[in-house]
Protein backbone atom coordinates (compact mmCIF):
# COMPACT_ATOMS: atom_id res chain seq x y z
CA UNK A 1 0.00 0.00 0.00
CA UNK A 2 1.26 3.62 -0.90
CA UNK A 3 1.70 6.23 1.41
CA UNK A 4 -1.11 7.97 0.13
CA UNK A 5 -3.14 5.38 0.65
CA UNK A 6 -2.04 5.08 4.22
CA UNK A 7 -2.19 8.91 4.40
CA UNK A 8 -6.19 8.80 3.46
CA UNK A 9 -6.81 5.71 5.76
CA UNK A 10 -5.41 7.67 8.39
CA UNK A 11 -6.99 10.97 7.72
CA UNK A 12 -10.14 8.79 8.31
CA UNK A 13 -9.21 8.12 11.64
CA UNK A 14 -7.42 4.57 11.09
CA UNK A 15 -4.46 4.46 13.51
CA UNK A 16 -2.90 1.53 11.94
CA UNK A 17 -2.85 3.24 9.03
CA UNK A 18 -0.95 5.92 10.53
CA UNK A 19 1.31 3.40 12.84
CA UNK A 20 2.48 2.03 9.53
CA UNK A 21 3.75 5.46 8.38
CA UNK A 22 5.65 5.93 11.31
CA UNK A 23 7.30 2.10 10.99
CA UNK A 24 7.99 3.41 7.23
CA UNK A 25 9.64 6.86 7.74
CA UNK A 26 11.13 6.64 11.44
CA UNK A 27 14.28 6.20 10.54
CA UNK A 28 14.71 9.00 8.28
CA UNK A 29 12.84 10.94 10.67
CA UNK A 30 14.87 10.40 13.64
CA UNK A 31 18.14 10.90 11.81
CA UNK A 32 17.01 14.44 10.20
CA UNK A 33 15.83 15.47 13.65
CA UNK A 34 19.86 13.71 15.10
CA UNK A 35 21.50 15.34 12.79
CA UNK A 36 19.75 18.71 13.60
CA UNK A 37 20.16 18.15 17.99
CA UNK A 38 23.47 15.47 17.82
CA UNK A 39 21.70 14.10 20.86
CA UNK A 40 19.71 10.66 21.18
CA UNK A 41 17.46 11.18 23.52
CA UNK A 42 16.59 15.09 21.51
CA UNK A 43 16.22 13.15 18.46
CA UNK A 44 13.74 10.56 19.64
CA UNK A 45 11.71 12.96 21.78
CA UNK A 46 11.68 15.23 18.45
CA UNK A 47 11.21 12.67 15.91
CA UNK A 48 7.83 11.54 18.10
CA UNK A 49 6.87 15.33 18.19
CA UNK A 50 7.14 15.10 14.60
CA UNK A 51 5.17 12.48 13.71
CA UNK A 52 2.34 14.00 16.57
CA UNK A 53 2.71 17.45 14.34
CA UNK A 54 2.37 15.09 10.75
CA UNK A 55 -0.79 13.26 12.39
CA UNK A 56 -2.79 16.59 13.22
CA UNK A 57 -1.75 18.43 10.17
CA UNK A 58 -3.25 15.74 8.24
CA UNK A 59 -5.58 17.58 6.19
CA UNK A 60 -3.22 19.95 5.06
CA UNK A 61 -0.69 17.60 3.20
CA UNK A 62 -1.88 18.39 -0.36
CA UNK A 63 0.51 15.33 -2.28
CA UNK A 64 2.38 18.41 -3.78
CA UNK A 65 5.32 16.39 -2.38
CA UNK A 66 5.94 13.07 -1.21
CA UNK A 67 4.88 12.34 1.83
CA UNK A 68 8.36 11.30 3.38
CA UNK A 69 9.63 14.77 1.85
CA UNK A 70 6.69 16.28 3.83
CA UNK A 71 7.04 14.46 6.83
CA UNK A 72 10.89 15.67 6.72
CA UNK A 73 10.38 19.41 6.63
CA UNK A 74 8.13 19.19 9.61
CA UNK A 75 10.51 16.88 11.50
CA UNK A 76 13.36 19.36 10.58
CA UNK A 77 11.19 22.58 11.90
CA UNK A 78 10.62 20.56 15.11
CA UNK A 79 14.10 19.26 15.63
CA UNK A 80 15.58 23.08 14.72
CA UNK A 81 12.68 24.37 17.50
CA UNK A 82 14.16 22.21 19.85
CA UNK A 83 17.51 22.92 19.00
CA UNK A 84 16.47 26.34 19.56
CA UNK A 85 15.83 26.21 23.52
CA UNK A 86 18.87 27.51 25.46
CA UNK A 87 19.52 24.16 27.44
CA UNK A 88 20.14 22.21 24.52
CA UNK A 89 22.84 24.56 22.88
CA UNK A 90 24.12 25.02 25.98
CA UNK A 91 24.76 21.00 26.16
CA UNK A 92 26.29 20.97 22.56
CA UNK A 93 28.96 23.70 23.20
CA UNK A 94 32.24 22.03 23.27
CA UNK A 95 34.81 23.05 24.26
CA UNK A 96 37.79 23.29 22.01
CA UNK A 97 40.93 21.32 22.92
CA UNK A 98 44.25 22.79 23.32
CA UNK A 99 46.31 23.22 20.35
CA UNK A 100 49.13 21.77 21.78
CA UNK A 101 47.27 18.38 22.78
CA UNK A 102 45.78 18.15 18.97
CA UNK A 103 49.05 18.49 17.11
CA UNK A 104 50.09 16.03 19.26
CA UNK A 105 47.42 13.91 18.20
CA UNK A 106 48.50 14.73 14.39
CA UNK A 107 51.87 13.99 14.83
CA UNK A 108 50.36 10.56 15.52
CA UNK A 109 48.07 10.32 12.64
CA UNK A 110 50.82 11.34 10.63
CA UNK A 111 52.74 8.03 11.71
CA UNK A 112 48.81 5.80 11.75
CA UNK A 113 49.11 2.55 10.67
CA UNK A 114 47.87 -1.05 11.89
CA UNK A 115 50.07 -0.77 14.71
CA UNK A 116 48.07 0.19 18.19
CA UNK A 117 49.15 3.25 18.24
CA UNK A 118 48.14 4.07 14.97
CA UNK A 119 44.47 2.87 15.46
CA UNK A 120 44.86 5.21 18.86
CA UNK A 121 45.98 8.00 16.89
CA UNK A 122 42.70 7.34 13.85
CA UNK A 123 40.54 7.37 16.64
CA UNK A 124 41.35 10.69 18.33
CA UNK A 125 41.40 11.95 14.74
CA UNK A 126 37.82 10.73 14.21
CA UNK A 127 37.18 12.63 17.50
CA UNK A 128 38.84 15.99 16.43
CA UNK A 129 36.89 15.67 13.50
CA UNK A 130 33.52 15.32 15.34
CA UNK A 131 34.59 18.28 17.15
CA UNK A 132 35.09 20.51 14.22
CA UNK A 133 32.00 19.38 12.50
CA UNK A 134 29.97 20.17 15.63
CA UNK A 135 31.71 23.54 15.33
CA UNK A 136 30.95 24.19 12.00
CA UNK A 137 28.11 26.99 10.96
CA UNK A 138 24.87 25.50 11.00
CA UNK A 139 24.17 26.19 7.70
CA UNK A 140 27.00 24.02 6.50
CA UNK A 141 27.13 21.43 9.35
CA UNK A 142 23.48 20.77 8.67
CA UNK A 143 23.81 20.54 4.64
CA UNK A 144 27.00 17.99 5.46
CA UNK A 145 25.62 15.91 8.15
CA UNK A 146 21.82 15.37 5.82
CA UNK A 147 24.07 14.60 3.00
CA UNK A 148 26.00 12.14 4.43
CA UNK A 149 23.79 10.08 6.09
CA UNK A 150 22.66 8.62 3.37
CA UNK A 151 18.72 8.51 4.06
CA UNK A 152 17.77 12.02 1.85
CA UNK A 153 18.44 12.69 -1.65
CA UNK A 154 19.67 16.30 -2.32
CA UNK A 155 15.98 17.56 -3.25
CA UNK A 156 14.61 16.04 -0.17
CA UNK A 157 17.59 18.32 1.77
CA UNK A 158 16.66 21.24 -0.42
CA UNK A 159 13.17 21.03 0.72
CA UNK A 160 13.91 20.65 4.26
CA UNK A 161 16.54 23.20 4.24
CA UNK A 162 14.62 25.27 2.10
CA UNK A 163 17.53 25.79 -0.03
CA UNK A 164 18.42 25.33 -3.85
CA UNK A 165 20.40 21.78 -4.52
CA UNK A 166 23.04 24.12 -6.10
CA UNK A 167 22.59 25.83 -2.76
CA UNK A 168 23.22 22.46 -0.73
CA UNK A 169 25.69 21.02 -2.89
CA UNK A 170 28.44 24.28 -2.52
CA UNK A 171 27.41 23.90 1.58
CA UNK A 172 28.62 20.42 1.64
CA UNK A 173 31.93 20.92 -0.61
CA UNK A 174 32.27 24.49 1.58
CA UNK A 175 31.91 22.30 4.79
CA UNK A 176 34.77 19.83 3.47
CA UNK A 177 36.86 22.47 2.85
CA UNK A 178 36.60 24.41 6.19
CA UNK A 179 37.12 21.31 7.71
CA UNK A 180 40.21 20.40 5.96
CA UNK A 181 41.18 24.42 6.72
CA UNK A 182 40.55 23.97 10.46
CA UNK A 183 42.88 20.69 10.55
CA UNK A 184 45.20 22.41 8.78
CA UNK A 185 45.34 25.12 11.14
CA UNK A 186 45.91 22.47 14.04
CA UNK A 187 49.25 21.45 12.58
CA UNK A 188 48.17 18.95 10.05
CA UNK A 189 50.45 19.95 7.17
CA UNK A 190 49.55 17.36 4.68
CA UNK A 191 46.36 18.89 4.29
CA UNK A 192 46.25 21.04 1.41
CA UNK B 1 47.34 11.97 4.30
CA UNK B 2 45.83 12.65 1.19
CA UNK B 3 42.81 15.07 0.37
CA UNK B 4 40.99 12.20 -0.57
CA UNK B 5 41.61 10.23 2.16
CA UNK B 6 40.64 13.19 4.39
CA UNK B 7 37.54 13.52 2.57
CA UNK B 8 36.71 9.95 3.36
CA UNK B 9 37.61 10.12 7.09
CA UNK B 10 35.03 13.25 7.13
CA UNK B 11 32.23 11.70 5.28
CA UNK B 12 32.68 8.67 7.07
CA UNK B 13 32.75 10.93 10.60
CA UNK B 14 29.70 12.85 9.60
CA UNK B 15 28.02 9.33 8.50
CA UNK B 16 28.82 8.12 11.87
CA UNK B 17 26.98 11.59 13.92
CA UNK B 18 23.79 10.71 12.01
CA UNK B 19 23.74 6.92 12.55
CA UNK B 20 21.44 5.29 15.34
CA UNK B 21 18.03 4.05 15.59
CA UNK B 22 15.24 5.01 17.26
CA UNK B 23 14.09 2.88 20.22
CA UNK B 24 12.42 -0.66 19.74
CA UNK B 25 9.23 0.57 20.83
CA UNK B 26 9.34 4.02 18.69
CA UNK B 27 6.28 3.04 16.35
CA UNK B 28 4.07 2.31 19.94
CA UNK B 29 5.25 5.56 22.02
CA UNK B 30 4.04 7.47 18.93
CA UNK B 31 0.45 5.51 18.98
CA UNK B 32 0.27 5.94 22.32
CA UNK B 33 0.76 9.32 22.36
CA UNK B 34 -1.77 9.93 19.37
CA UNK B 35 -4.48 7.92 21.75
CA UNK B 36 -3.74 10.85 24.24
CA UNK B 37 -3.80 13.63 21.89
CA UNK B 38 -7.14 14.12 20.74
CA UNK B 39 -8.65 13.44 24.17
CA UNK B 40 -5.86 16.22 25.55
CA UNK B 41 -7.13 18.12 22.28
CA UNK B 42 -10.83 17.22 23.28
CA UNK B 43 -10.23 18.34 26.72
CA UNK B 44 -9.22 21.93 26.13
CA UNK B 45 -11.64 23.06 23.61
CA UNK B 46 -14.53 21.83 25.00
CA UNK B 47 -13.85 22.18 28.72
CA UNK B 48 -11.19 24.75 29.56
CA UNK B 49 -13.34 27.11 27.78
CA UNK B 50 -16.30 26.57 30.18
CA UNK B 51 -14.21 26.13 33.30
CA UNK B 52 -12.28 29.71 32.46
CA UNK B 53 -15.62 30.97 32.18
CA UNK B 54 -16.82 29.92 35.49
CA UNK B 55 -13.71 30.78 37.18
CA UNK B 56 -13.87 34.39 35.62
CA UNK B 57 -17.44 34.32 36.82
CA UNK B 58 -16.68 32.73 40.67
CA UNK B 59 -14.16 35.77 40.62
CA UNK B 60 -16.41 38.28 39.50
CA UNK B 61 -19.39 36.83 42.19
CA UNK B 62 -16.21 36.58 45.13
CA UNK B 63 -15.83 40.25 44.13
CA UNK B 64 -19.10 41.85 43.59
CA UNK B 65 -20.88 39.57 46.78
CA UNK B 66 -20.52 42.05 49.74
CA UNK B 67 -22.02 44.82 47.65
CA UNK B 68 -24.51 42.71 46.71
CA UNK B 69 -25.04 41.00 50.14
CA UNK B 70 -26.05 44.21 51.23
CA UNK B 71 -28.88 45.19 48.46
CA UNK B 72 -30.32 41.96 49.22
CA UNK B 73 -29.82 41.34 52.53
CA UNK B 74 -32.93 43.57 52.36
CA UNK B 75 -35.00 42.39 49.90
CA UNK B 76 -35.47 38.85 51.02
CA UNK B 77 -36.40 40.24 54.35
CA UNK B 78 -38.76 42.42 52.75
CA UNK B 79 -40.56 39.95 50.22
CA UNK B 80 -40.94 37.39 53.20
CA UNK B 81 -42.40 40.47 55.54
CA UNK B 82 -44.91 40.93 53.07
CA UNK B 83 -45.84 37.28 52.40
CA UNK B 84 -46.40 37.33 56.43
CA UNK B 85 -48.64 40.19 55.78
CA UNK B 86 -50.39 38.45 53.23
CA UNK B 87 -50.91 35.28 55.26
CA UNK B 88 -51.49 37.28 58.06
CA UNK B 89 -53.84 40.40 57.50
CA UNK B 90 -54.97 40.67 60.79
CA UNK B 91 -51.79 41.96 62.45
CA UNK B 92 -50.86 45.11 62.57
CA UNK B 93 -47.89 45.02 60.41
CA UNK B 94 -46.33 48.28 59.44
CA UNK B 95 -46.58 48.56 55.60
CA UNK B 96 -42.68 48.31 54.59
CA UNK B 97 -43.17 49.23 51.28
CA UNK B 98 -44.66 52.62 51.21
CA UNK B 99 -42.68 53.64 54.16
CA UNK B 100 -41.09 56.98 53.34
CA UNK B 101 -38.22 59.03 54.63
CA UNK B 102 -39.39 61.63 57.43
CA UNK B 103 -37.66 64.76 55.35
CA UNK B 104 -34.64 65.40 57.45
CA UNK B 105 -33.25 69.08 58.51
CA UNK B 106 -30.13 70.18 55.85
CA UNK B 107 -27.58 69.43 57.56
CA UNK B 108 -25.15 68.90 54.32
CA UNK B 109 -23.48 66.34 56.21
CA UNK B 110 -22.28 63.24 54.03
CA UNK B 111 -25.15 60.76 53.47
CA UNK B 112 -27.67 63.45 53.87
CA UNK B 113 -30.75 63.87 51.67
CA UNK B 114 -31.04 67.61 50.93
CA UNK B 115 -33.14 67.97 48.25
CA UNK B 116 -35.32 65.92 46.14
CA UNK B 117 -33.96 65.46 42.46
CA UNK B 118 -36.78 66.75 40.36
CA UNK B 119 -35.17 65.61 37.29
CA UNK B 120 -34.94 61.95 37.89
CA UNK B 121 -38.61 61.48 40.07
CA UNK B 122 -39.23 58.02 39.45
CA UNK B 123 -35.85 56.73 40.42
CA UNK B 124 -36.02 59.01 42.98
CA UNK B 125 -39.24 57.81 44.96
CA UNK B 126 -37.37 54.27 44.42
CA UNK B 127 -34.73 55.47 46.20
CA UNK B 128 -36.89 56.79 49.01
CA UNK B 129 -38.97 53.87 49.67
CA UNK B 130 -35.46 51.59 49.99
CA UNK B 131 -33.72 54.01 52.24
CA UNK B 132 -37.22 53.70 53.88
CA UNK B 133 -36.78 50.52 54.32
CA UNK B 134 -33.43 50.48 55.39
CA UNK B 135 -34.60 52.50 57.97
CA UNK B 136 -36.39 49.76 59.68
CA UNK B 137 -35.29 49.13 63.06
CA UNK B 138 -34.72 45.36 62.35
CA UNK B 139 -32.19 46.05 59.61
CA UNK B 140 -29.20 48.50 61.58
CA UNK B 141 -26.93 47.33 58.91
CA UNK B 142 -28.65 48.23 55.98
CA UNK B 143 -29.69 51.81 57.54
CA UNK B 144 -26.06 52.00 58.33
CA UNK B 145 -25.64 51.39 54.91
CA UNK B 146 -28.51 53.64 53.89
CA UNK B 147 -26.81 56.70 55.99
CA UNK B 148 -23.37 56.36 53.56
CA UNK B 149 -25.55 56.96 50.21
CA UNK B 150 -23.57 60.15 48.63
CA UNK B 151 -25.30 63.16 49.21
CA UNK B 152 -28.66 64.33 46.50
CA UNK B 153 -26.96 66.97 44.39
CA UNK B 154 -28.24 70.28 44.51
CA UNK B 155 -28.17 71.84 41.10
CA UNK B 156 -29.42 75.75 40.51
CA UNK B 157 -31.61 75.58 37.41
CA UNK B 158 -29.40 76.72 34.31
CA UNK B 159 -31.33 80.26 33.67
CA UNK B 160 -30.72 80.44 29.90
CA UNK B 161 -32.16 83.23 27.70
CA UNK B 162 -33.57 82.84 24.14
CA UNK B 163 -30.92 84.52 21.75
CA UNK B 164 -32.80 87.24 19.81
CA UNK B 165 -32.09 87.34 16.05
CA UNK B 166 -32.87 89.90 13.71
CA UNK B 167 -34.87 89.57 10.96
CA UNK B 168 -32.88 89.79 7.97
CA UNK B 169 -33.33 92.06 5.14
CA UNK B 170 -36.17 90.14 2.93
CA UNK B 171 -34.66 92.87 0.06
CA UNK B 172 -34.10 91.14 -3.53
CA UNK B 173 -30.88 90.78 -3.97
CA UNK B 174 -30.49 93.38 -7.29
CA UNK B 175 -26.87 93.09 -8.98
CA UNK B 176 -26.33 95.61 -11.36
CA UNK B 177 -25.13 95.50 -15.05
CA UNK B 178 -21.68 95.51 -15.38
CA UNK B 179 -20.52 97.53 -18.63
CA UNK B 180 -19.45 95.50 -21.20
CA UNK B 181 -15.79 95.03 -21.87
CA UNK B 182 -14.49 96.50 -24.97
CA UNK B 183 -11.79 94.38 -27.10
CA UNK B 184 -8.04 95.98 -26.70
CA UNK B 185 -6.94 96.28 -29.72
CA UNK B 186 -2.96 94.82 -30.22
CA UNK B 187 -0.89 95.59 -32.87
CA UNK B 188 2.33 93.93 -33.37
CA UNK B 189 5.79 94.43 -32.43
CA UNK B 190 8.13 96.32 -34.98
CA UNK B 191 10.73 92.96 -35.50
CA UNK B 192 13.71 95.35 -36.20
CA UNK B 193 14.11 96.84 -32.76
CA UNK B 194 17.98 97.62 -32.01
CA UNK B 195 19.83 95.91 -29.28
CA UNK B 196 21.58 97.61 -26.96
CA UNK B 197 25.88 98.33 -27.16
CA UNK B 198 26.20 96.85 -24.01
CA UNK B 199 25.06 93.12 -25.64
CA UNK B 200 22.94 92.64 -22.72
CA UNK B 201 19.30 91.60 -23.44
CA UNK B 202 16.73 94.60 -24.15
CA UNK B 203 13.77 94.24 -22.45
CA UNK B 204 11.72 93.94 -25.87
CA UNK B 205 14.02 90.73 -26.47
CA UNK B 206 12.03 88.71 -23.91
CA UNK B 207 8.79 89.74 -25.29
CA UNK B 208 10.27 88.25 -28.89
Amino acid sequence: MSDVDLVARARQGDPAAFGELVERHRMAVYRAALAALGSHADAEDAAQDAFLTAFRRLDTFRGDSSFKTWLLTIAWHQAINHRRSLGRVWRRMVAPKDQEEMESVLENVAAAGPTPEGVTADRELRRELERAIRSLSPKLRDALLLAQSGEYSYDEIGTMLRAPIGTIKWRVSEARRVLRATLQQRGYTDVR
Amino acid sequence: MSDERLDRLIDDVAKQLTAGQPSSDFRARVIARLDRSPRRAWWASWMAVPLGAMVVAMIALAVARPFMGRDRGAGPRQSSQAAKTETAPAAPTPDTTTVRLPPSPPSGGFGETRKPDTTYGSQQGTRVATAGRRQDPSTGAAAAVAALAPPQLDVPPLGVEAIGIEALPSGSIAVPQLDAITPIAVEPLPTDVERPASGQPSPNDWNE
